[in-house]
């Protein structure tokens, strides 16, 4: 008897799991420029690109990454975002960061810098650039609330892509190692039925989760 | 009498829960009042990390003058649609630049005052003053700019006055800096925003005050060589 009302809910859990997930298509391409690799003790930084328009590489992206490397399999070490600019003011600010890896040369002749990195043991920069933006959206959906009760009626969506690159520097050659990008699409939906349900897409958790595992893969030189 | 004494000592009772149940009323009338008002005015003392930078000395002993003003600047702005800010920026910025100008220069010392006679700047063995001036500080939410960060930025004066007490050069640096915020996070996101902007000030003073004309003039009026410039003139 118990098991079976065990079974029964865990079927209604797994049904409630499935209803409230909409359907998420996503896409990860890698070009490889170098042989890569890391060897033990060594560390990557991953930092999001900060610009001045109205776009920026969302920090819980980067922190979605960073948690997603750090705890998977196997682990990679991480030197944080904060830290890592910390040690190295005033040369990793969106004004001032090295636009491209042919600038590391530059920025390395700096006195002081390449012995922060050596003393960090960084291998490998991964900057992230993109973000996640919504491209449609629709339907309507009104609420109710009186001293009778209340409810929610009518049906609203929206459709988001989230579009990210991963450029991956090597410290030790300074040069580029590659890129690897991501994109996912995805619609939600609330559905008002007195009780609003929600069925949501995202995107952007699903292009993070992509990303990391083919980092780790080609951070590793799998 | 006693039945009056009962009547009175009823009365006496009623009188007392009336009370105690106005004094609710009022104290719950206030609270949420308070809340309310709480929830239209903000205040951000400005705090975060104040990083040393890694830049290239520049042989030069300068008295350092930061004014009541520098210290203490705080902005406050009403918005129509954000309600009331005050956002103290004085002290972050004074340790801020205390840690930059205290790597970025051989010697530093603080002054008391702006215009210190030639004679004191030779007996303090110092080749000049630098005073740093906030002109400007703005912000904005993504209620005004409908954007999805709250923006802040900083503009600054350098003013360089030689052994002589004149002024040599003055110096406008602006500093940006933007940060993501939600509905009830926007305190947290306008202090990440200002001290972004604060170090990208910083950053831009650290890099590029040695590339003013005006500073290498005075290198060379004290026949001061700077550290060879490794990267290359942006401006």
């Amino acid at each position: 008897m118990i098991r079976t009302r065990s079974f029964l809910f865990a079927f209604l859990y797994l049904g409630v799991v499935v209803l409230l997930s909409a359907c998420v298509s996503s896409r990860i391409e890698q070009t490889r420029q170098r042989i890569t690799g890391l060897a033990k003790g060594e560390a990557a930084v991953i930092l999001g690109r900060a610009t001045y328009n109205d776009r920026e590489t969302e920090e819980s992206f980067t922190t979605c990454l960073e948690n997603s490397l750090v705890s998977g399999t196997p682990p990679i070490r991480l030197i944080s975002q904060a830290e890592f600019r910390d040690d190295l003011y005033p040369w990793f600010e969106a004004r001032t960061s090295p636009k491209s890896a042919s600038d590391l040369g530059e920025l390395f002749a700096q006195p002081g810098v390449q012995d922060r990195i050596r003393q960090a043991n960084i291998r490998y920069l991964a900057w992230i650039e993109g973000d996640t933006v919504t491209v449609d959206s629709g339907g309507s959906m009104s609420c109710t609330i009186s001293t009778f009760g209340g409810g929610c009626f009518g049906m609203s969506y929206w459709e988001q892509d989230a579009s990210y690159e991963a450029s991956i520097w090597d410290l030790h050659n300074l040069s580029a190692a590659g890129q690897i990008s991501a994109d996912a699409n995805g619609t939600s939906y609330i559905a008002g039925l007195i009780v609003p349900i929600p069925i949501l897409a995202r995107p952007g958790n699903v292009a993070c989760q992509g990303l990391a595992e083919q980092l780790r893969q080609f951070i590793l030189g799998g | 009498m006693d039945k009056l004494r009962t009547y009175r000592g009823h009365q006496l009772k009623l009188d007392s829960g009336g009370k105690n149940a106005l004094a609710s009323r009022l104290a719950a009338v206030f609270l949420v009042s308070a809340l309310l008002l709480s929830a239209c005015s903000k205040t951000v003392v400005i705090q975060g990390a104040v990083p040393t930078p890694l830049v290239s000395q520049i042989p030069l002993r300068l008295g350092i003058y930061y004014s009541d003003i520098f210290k203490n600047f705080s902005h406050e702005e009403s918005l129509k649609s954000d309600g009331n800010w005050t956002i103290e920026l004085g002290q972050q910025n004074v340790l801020f630049f205390r840690e930059l100008f205290t790597t970025l220069f051989l010697e530093v010392i603080e002054v008391d005052q702006e215009q210190l006679s030639a004679e004191a700047i030779q007996t303090l063995g110092l080749d000049g003053i630098l005073v740093p001036e906030i002109e400007e500080y703005g912000f904005l939410t993504p209620g005004i700019s409908g954007l999805k960060f709250y923006s802040a930025s900083v503009k600054y004066n350098l003013r360089l006055l030689n052994g002589q007490a004149t002024v040599t050069g003055e110096w406008h640096v602006v500093g940006y800096g933007k940060s993501e915020g939600g509905t009830f996070q926007g305190g947290e996101a306008v202090n990440s925003a200002t001290l972004l902007a604060i170090r990208d000030g910083g950053a831009r003073i650290a890099i590029d005050f040695p590339r003013q004309a005006f500073v290498k003039a005075f290198l060379a009026s004290l026949d001061v060589v700077p550290a060879k410039e490794v990267i290359s003139d942006q401006d």
